[in-house]
């Protein structure tokens, strides 16, 4: 590294030696400057020379050229300016600000092009969204940014993932995620081994979104062709920021920040609990419980959210440098990210680092590497586990009787709630005493090489890897309500996965006269191979060693270990021909092998077409000129996906025990799946029609798209019949589309001044299964017992709910035997009705509906920036609209059953003096569990995402000779405001994270928070 | 140029056709074992064997499923005495509530899983008897191990038809799936390939590889076929099958009832088959759910009393007081107090706590006990039906396998009491009628009340007598195909009118 300094050091003086040297040349003087001030920094270089300067901080610049020389001045973001040198020995330049991105190169698979020649559906987003913000991984970042994408966030828990889904849900048992390529290195996004409860770790938080040069969204197919059997969501392209030839760039960043919780559920206070609890009792003709006597007495109690909950500061600092000389370039970064959860004891911290070196051998040979590696830890509390009965700490700080304290009078740990069996544990003890840690090492990176063969023949090699070493700890001590059962228990989980990329490609580019051609074609192989370990015990005599001294549990039965892995192997295609400018023509192939699919199913041919029209730049419109830009694009083109588990075309069977007398084990190995030597791939065709507008010379910008997408073959884990020997078996049945319309709008609507620049953009996904293999739906992992609450049918979008309609409740005018009844419960007054579908008199599974469903009818964001010299000030508002969440917590919340604390709503409960249609009446037995259109509410949400305000101080400090280009300092605040109807802690959220059998659920979760930073951002 | 162009590109081309000619795309899993690389050695022919046991008893899906556990786990006995009129349902889950009340629909889970557990053990059965023949090995223990399963496959198949009527039959591993979307066959059929299992099984099964403790033996292949024969209405071969069972004495009765229930006793004695549970070998994570079903709830107190007992299915009134209060079997077969260390003692309503070997595990909740599937009192008392349809009417054998039984209900444990007097001069349909009460006594919770009341045409008359809120019909002699085999498998038929 040193040696790169050097030679950069280097090559800056014999920049400044170099007028010295040379003779008869002229002295030129000049100012650079746009139309508000002098721009510092600006590069001065004599065309087709080595010789060149940059304006200091007065946008001067002095520099030695012969006559007749050529001057290039450009800066960055403004239009480059020619001048040649005849008798003016004096310039006075004005940089016009560059409107027009057009130029731009945008990243895509395997290659690069112009903006201009894009012939698919491509997302482009650039290293300025990054900065200043508080975010731990680029998916947070990537929230509302993009037409056709949809960033959830799932749970507030730190360093937990979020779910991406580009252009809707296509893949029911295959993954649904989109594949990200970080620096030409595909990631595996697998970070879970089991042996903690709650969010797993984010997949991406191994990149440091400061180290992001540009994110490229491919969505249509004719783009993620080339990805072929991964191509089937989208593909995200991460590109890091690499070193140049010039001067060192040194930036420093740091951030600090508060977070809290967005809003708390009102809860009843211990009085009104035990008034509710004895109007229960009476109701549901059972004695009063001592607990609720004398309610008065017990006023208002303890908050148990205020005791779970706090205010949470995060931190993020970083710096890097990047510089280069004619032969090597570098880009080193260090990162430490440091957040503290608002649920206490919980947190997330990482570091990382990163090498990015090229290096060129010689005029056709080059080499480099980027290289990342990280450290995250994440520490947790059970959030998010809920299944048959509430098992997380949000769960539990809701339930808890507000009568009790944290401690008793021995001022111990209040052990478990007192008002129903089994009973749930004290929160706060459970947060302190059960420990979590999910903690990675991770290596990303590759190394390459690139050979001009000749002008216009390129081959380029490389290697790279992503090696996840994963670990889990957990640890219950025997005397939280957790660890009852097991008398304490710890797990541990190590896993290794080392994936390992090898790809040689092959590019040609050419010009003939009206004909340019660029293609690639290519051969890439990738293996992925782990290894886990899975030991834990149980039955602890003593608390103190934890999962640092598992060996102390008594009971060591638990314990075992696998290893798995797959292998692809691609040869893939791509030509781009373009005639006069105007047509462009794009072809694409790849062909993917599998080890995934049955012998003689393993390959799969993905080919994609697409054609652009760049109408602009006919003569027709040449006279038209408000539009300044105007080009129509369709493509076509098929992907797969192979997002199975491995070996899900064998038959494989399973370890089994039974017991023969008192003395015999009886091991056996029976069959456990099926074998499918037809299985194979999941295709997904997509066609895609769009428009590209610019207008008022590009100050207005359009970019339009319509889509239909239509998923074939399903990967799906499918119900079978029994008689089969198997409840489900891996096949590939049943169709699904998704069809849509994105349009991004960008303006520009000051210039001078007062820059503002407004960016808008909204997406609407239509979903719908068309066909499965039965009328048997595929249904949801249940929660509380509830089956079917959302299940996935023919006919249906992925992500409907499945319930009763109520309908009021019964009042005293009415006769409750004469209301529709469930077999197991007979109503009375103030009981909830439910509306008897099909008329039979009762009520039964045939009387459920379709009660809503998780998909957002459309999503949005609206960005301005605002910028007045040295200040800028930018909004970002996001937010999606026409979704439903099934809200698990209203049973516990609502249960009115005197069995656990509930909500206020209980306050506005059914009695015979306040009549109420929409909260039944207090009953210590009633029907439980009974899923309806009441836990079925609305998540749509407006959110002002982020608001930041900063003031670069950079021209005050250099006036004191300190040579800063950037020097700002900043505030901004995340989720400030939400506009919502949701009655949970956040509209934000999904129990089951990237599941979307059972997709859209809000039960125990770890909630989002507000946050408030300020930071400071150096350049030098 | 152009050679160097050409000569890079050949070396180019020359490593890809090298990477791509390995079988890199292979699987061969490392952690798992590939039923295509299996079923070869004798280990694999044992091991396959194994696997149905498992099925039996937990099931398919594994510990944490839904549908944990096989029939054994308590379906087996949960059905056959809540679908009657012995026992009522107190678990508010409506899937067993409307069991209880006879409102069951196509729709009801427990049936649905019921009809899985059976399949999936015939499905594993059906893996052994057409791959462990190919495996070179002693052909004796060979045949010795397919019998075994061929006993298990026949034992799920009486369910089959008992439960389902016609259903589908299924004898060999389902390899293409089309195979699985078989029509119901008829009960003849049925019987017919049960009864060819079982005299397979008689026929093969060796006395010194792999002897009983959970396992058939031929003399269990006879006495289910007693039982088999009995459903089938053939009376004849009925009683000679349990004549054979009987007159062997290798399972002679216990003197006293409560022996039967003895974890001491266990796979011992009278009883001839059983399917093996222990809550100790498994560290607690397989046993049956005898105690946390049956045993009265909220008991455990100072580490004395049942833990994780739930009393789910309690008696009706209607059995508990059918009974002479003296009788034996009334005193083993339920528990109305229980005292503590402390002489303080707790009265309740009757809950069932024949299962629960009180000395040996006073916590209840993991249990080594097994759930008995044949013993002789069940022979006798199916020797003595058959023979009374036979010659319609009571014969001298007849009355001595119902007096024995009789007899030793009247042991108290030290002497036996002047009750439950020796029956005689009885007609053919009261004879009838004193097996149906003997029977209901003695094999409480036992899997067999349903089959019984169904056999002798009085499921609808018992069961209304004894519980007013079920509304038993006649067709509920058979329960419905569950409808998720049939929405999966259209050539599936429902028994009417479901």
């Amino acid at each position: 590294m040193n040696l790169s300094i050097a030679r950069s050091l280097c090559a800056l003086l014999v920049l400044l030696l170099a007028h010295t040297a040379s003779a008869q040349t002229y002295t030129v003087t000049g100012a650079v400057a746009d139309q508000v001030e002098p721009l510092i920094g600006a590069a001065i270089a004599q065309k087709g020379t080595n010789n060149g300067t940059v304006t200091d901080l007065n946008g001067k610049f002095s520099i030695q050229v012969p006559a007749g020389a050529v001057l290039q001045i450009s800066y960055i973001g403004y239009v480059d300016q020619e001048v040649v040198i005849n008798t003016d020995r004096v310039l006075n330049i004005v940089l016009q600000e560059d409107l027009n991105e057009l130029e731009e190169i945008v990243i895509i698979g395997y290659g690069s092009v112009k903006k201009s020649d894009l012939t698919g559906s491509v997302a482009s987003i650039k290293a300025e969204d990054f900065v200043n913000t508080a975010i731990s991984s680029i998916d947070q970042g990537l929230q509302g940014k993009v037409a056709g994408m949809v960033v959830s966030m799932s749970s507030g828990q730190p360093g937990a993932p979020s779910s991406i889904r580009i252009r809707g849900t296509s893949s029911i048992n295959g993954n649904n995620e989109p594949l990200y390529v970080i620096d030409g290195v595909f990631i595996v996004p697998e970070t879970n081994v089991g042996a903690v409860t709650g969010p797993s770790l984010n997949p991406l938080s191994n990149i440091n979104p400061a180290d992001i040069e540009s994110i490229e969204v491919l969505k249509d197919a004719s783009a993620t062709a080339i990805y072929g059997t991964r191509g089937a969501n989208g593909v995200i392209i991460v590109t890091t920021k690499r070193g140049k030839k010039g001067s060192t760039v040194v930036s420093v960043n740091y951030t600090t920040s508060i977070q809290e919780l967005r809003k708390k559920i009102p809860l009843l206070n211990a009085a009104e609990l035990a008034r509710l609890g004895n109007e229960a009792a009476d109701n549901g003709g059972a004695p009063r419980r001592n607990i609720y006597a004398s309610p008065t007495n017990l006023g208002v109690g303890t908050d148990w959210q205020d005791q779970i909950f706090q205010i949470a500061p995060m931190n993020n600092m970083q710096i890097s440098a990047r510089g280069g000389n004619e032969q090597t370039a570098y880009a080193i970064s260090g990162n430490y990210f440091d957040q503290e959860g608002i649920i206490k004891n919980s947190d997330f911290k990482k570091g990382n680092l990163r090498i990015n070196l090229d290096q060129k051998l010689n005029d056709k040979v080059s080499i480099g590497t980027s290289l990342n590696i990280n450290r995250s830890a994440l520490k947790g509390v059970v959030t998010d586990a809920e299944g048959a009965i509430p098992s997380s700490v949000t769960s539990w700080a809701l339930a808890f009787n507000p009568g009790l304290s944290v401690f008793d009078a021995n001022g111990e740990y209040t052990f478990a709630n007192n008002t129903a069996q089994p009973s749930v544990g004290n929160p706060v003890a459970d947060i302190n005493k059960t420990k979590q840690i999910s903690a990675s090492t991770r290596l990303l990176g590759n190394i390459f090489a690139t050979w001009d063969i000749t002008k216009d023949l390129k081959f380029k090699t490389s290697i790279g890897t992503d090696a996840v070493f994963l670990s889990e700890k957990s640890f219950v001590p025997n005397d939280v309500r957790r660890g009852e059962g097991s008398r304490g228990q710890a797990a541990l989980a190590n896993q290794q996965g080392v994936n390992w990329l090898f790809e040689n490609t092959m590019s040609y580019n050419k010009k003939f006269g009206v004909h340019s051609i660029s293609a690639v074609v290519g051969h890439t192989m990738q293996a992925y191979h782990n290894e886990f370990l899975f030991t834990a015990t149980s039955d602890f005599d003593d608390n103190r060693l934890g999962f640092n001294a598992i060996q102390v549990g008594a009971d060591k039965t638990l314990i075992f270990n696998g290893t798995s892995g797959w292998q692809l192997q691609s040869y893939l295609g791509r030509v781009n021909y373009n005639l006069m400018e105007k047509y462009l023509f794009t072809a694409s192939a790849r062909v993917d092998g599998s080890s995934k699919f049955g012998t003689g199913n393993k390959y799969g041919v993905f080919p994609s077409f697409a054609f652009a029209w760049r109408m602009k730049d006919e003569t027709f419109m040449s006279n038209v000129n408000t539009i300044s830009d105007l080009k129509l694009r369709v493509g076509y083109g098929v992907v797969g996906n192979e997002g199975i588990p491995p070996y899900s075309s064998l038959g494989l069977l399973e370890t089994t025990e039974a017991y023969f007398g008192e003395n015999e084990i009886a091991k056996g190995a029976g069959p456990a799946s099926r074998q499918n030597d037809a299985l194979k791939w999941e295709t997904t065709s997509q066609f895609d029609v769009g428009v590209d507008l610019g207008l008022i010379n590009n100050r207005v910008t359009l970019v339009a798209d319509v889509y239909y997408k239509k998923t074939k073959d399903l990967l799906l884990n499918a119900p079978v019949p029994y008689t089969s020997g198997f409840r489900f078996a891996f096949f590939n049945v049943g169709t699904l589309e998704n069809k849509g319309f994105e349009v991004a709008l960008n303006t520009v609507n000051t210039t001078g001044k007062v820059q503002w620049n407004s960016s808008f953009n909204i997406s609407f996904n239509r979903n719908k299964v068309l066909d499965l293999n039965s009328d048997e739906g595929i249904p949801a992992d249940p929660l509380l017992g509830i089956n079917g609450w959302t299940s996935i049918n023919a006919g249906q979008p992925i992500g409907t709910f499945y319930g009763y309609e109520t309908n009021g409740i019964i009042q005293l005018n009415e006769d409750p035997t004469t209301v529709p009844r469930f077999a197991d419960y007979a109503p009375a007054h103030g009981d909830r009705k439910y509306v008897d579908q099909n008329g039979d008199g009762k009520l039964d599974e045939l009387d459920k509906i379709v009660l809503g469903n998780a998909n957002p009818d459309f999503a949005y964001g609206f960005n301005n920036t605002i910028t007045y010299r040295n200040v800028s000030l930018s909004m970002f508002i996001q937010g999606v609209y026409g979704n439903e969440i099934a809200n698990f917590n209203l049973f516990a919340l609502e249960s009115f059953d005197g069995n656990q604390n509930n909500s206020t709503a209980a306050l506005n409960r059914w009695t015979p003096e306040n009549p109420s249609n929409e909260y039944p009446r207090a009953n210590v037995s009633p029907r439980v569990n009974t899923f309806s259109d009441h836990q079925v509410e609305d998540a749509s949400y407006l959110r002002v995402k982020d608001i930041t305000i900063s003031y670069d101080l950079a021209r005050l400090i250099s006036k004191r000779n300190i040579k800063v280009s950037t020097f700002k300092f900043f505030v901004s605040a995340k989720n400030l405001f939400t506009l919502t109807n949701y009655s949970g802690y956040d509209p934000e959220v999904n129990r089951f994270i990237n599941n979307p059998r059972s997709f859209g659920a809000d039960f125990g979760s770890y909630p989002t928070t507000k946050i408030y930073s300020t930071g400071l951002n150096i350049v030098f | 140029m152009r050679k160097k162009v050409t000569s890079s590109g050949l070396v180019v081309a020359g490593i890809l056709i090298f990477l791509s000619s390995c079988n890199f795309l292979d699987e061969t899993p490392e952690s798992v074992i590939n039923s295509s690389t299996f079923y070869k050695t004798e280990t694999d022919a044992v091991a396959a064997t194994n696997a149905v046991y498992e099925y039996l008893t937990v099931g398919t899906e594994g510990i944490f499923d839904r549908g944990f556990g096989g029939i054994f786990f308590n379906d087996y006995w949960v059905f056959k005495d809540i679908l009657s009129d012995n026992c009522k349902e107190t678990i508010a889950s409506q899937e067993y509530r409307t069991l209880d009340e006879f409102s069951f629909t196509a729709e009801n889970e427990r049936i649905e899983l019921y009809w899985q557990d059976l399949y999936k053990v015939i499905s594993a059965a059906n893996v052994v008897t057409d791959r462990v023949p190919l495996i070179d090995m002693n052909t004796a223990k060979r045949d010795h191990l397919v019998a075994e399963v061929r006993f298990l496959r026949a034992m799920m198949y009486f369910e089959a038809v008992r439960l389902f009527g016609e259903a589908p039959l299924i004898l060999k591993e389902t390899v293409d799936l089309d195979d699985a979307f078989a029509a119901r066959a008829s009960k003849e059929s049925i019987y017919e390939a049960i009864i060819a299992d079982l005299e397979w099984s008689r026929d093969h099964l060796s006395d010194s590889y792999r002897v009983g403790l959970g396992r058939p033996t031929p003399m269990a292949c006879t006495a289910l076929m007693s039982k088999v024969y009995l459903e089938m209405g053939e009376y004849q071969l009925s009683a000679d099958n349990a004549a054979i069972v009987i007159n062997s004495n290798e399972h002679p009765l216990f003197n006293d009832f409560a022996d039967l229930f003895k974890l001491e006793n266990a796979n011992s004695g009278e009883i001839i088959f059983a399917v093996n549970y222990s809550g100790t070998l498994s560290q607690g994570f397989k046993p049956n759910q005898y105690h946390v079903r049956l045993l009265p709830p909220n008991l455990s107190k100072g580490g004395e009393g049942p833990e994780n007992a739930f009393g789910w299915e309690v008696p009706t009134d209607d059995l508990y007081n059918s009974f002479n209060p003296q009788d034996r079997r009334r005193d083993v077969t339920f528990i109305t107090s229980f005292t503590y260390s402390d002489n303080s003692t707790v009265t309740f309503s009757p809950h069932i706590s024949k299962f629960w070997d009180q000395e040996n595990e006073p916590l209840g909740n993991n249990t080594d006990m097994d759930v008995i599937y044949l013993r002789t009192a069940d022979i006798m008392l199916v020797y003595a039906e058959a023979l009374n349809e036979i010659n319609n009417g009571p014969t001298s054998i007849a009355y001595e396998m119902i007096n024995k039984v009789r007899k030793r209900a009247r042991f108290n444990g030290t002497t036996e009491l002047p009750i439950l007097p020796d029956l005689s001069g009885l007609t053919y349909q009261e004879f009838k009628d004193a097996i149906l009460l003997e029977r209901r006594w003695e094999f409480v919770m036992e899997g067999q009340r349903y089959h019984d009341l169904v056999r002798m045409g009085k499921l609808v008359e018992k069961v209304s007598a004894a519980k007013p809120n079920a509304t038993p019909q006649s067709f509920h002699t058979l329960l419905p195909i569950p409808q998720r085999e049939r929405d999966l498998n259209p050539n599936l038929t429902q028994n009417d009118p479901y």
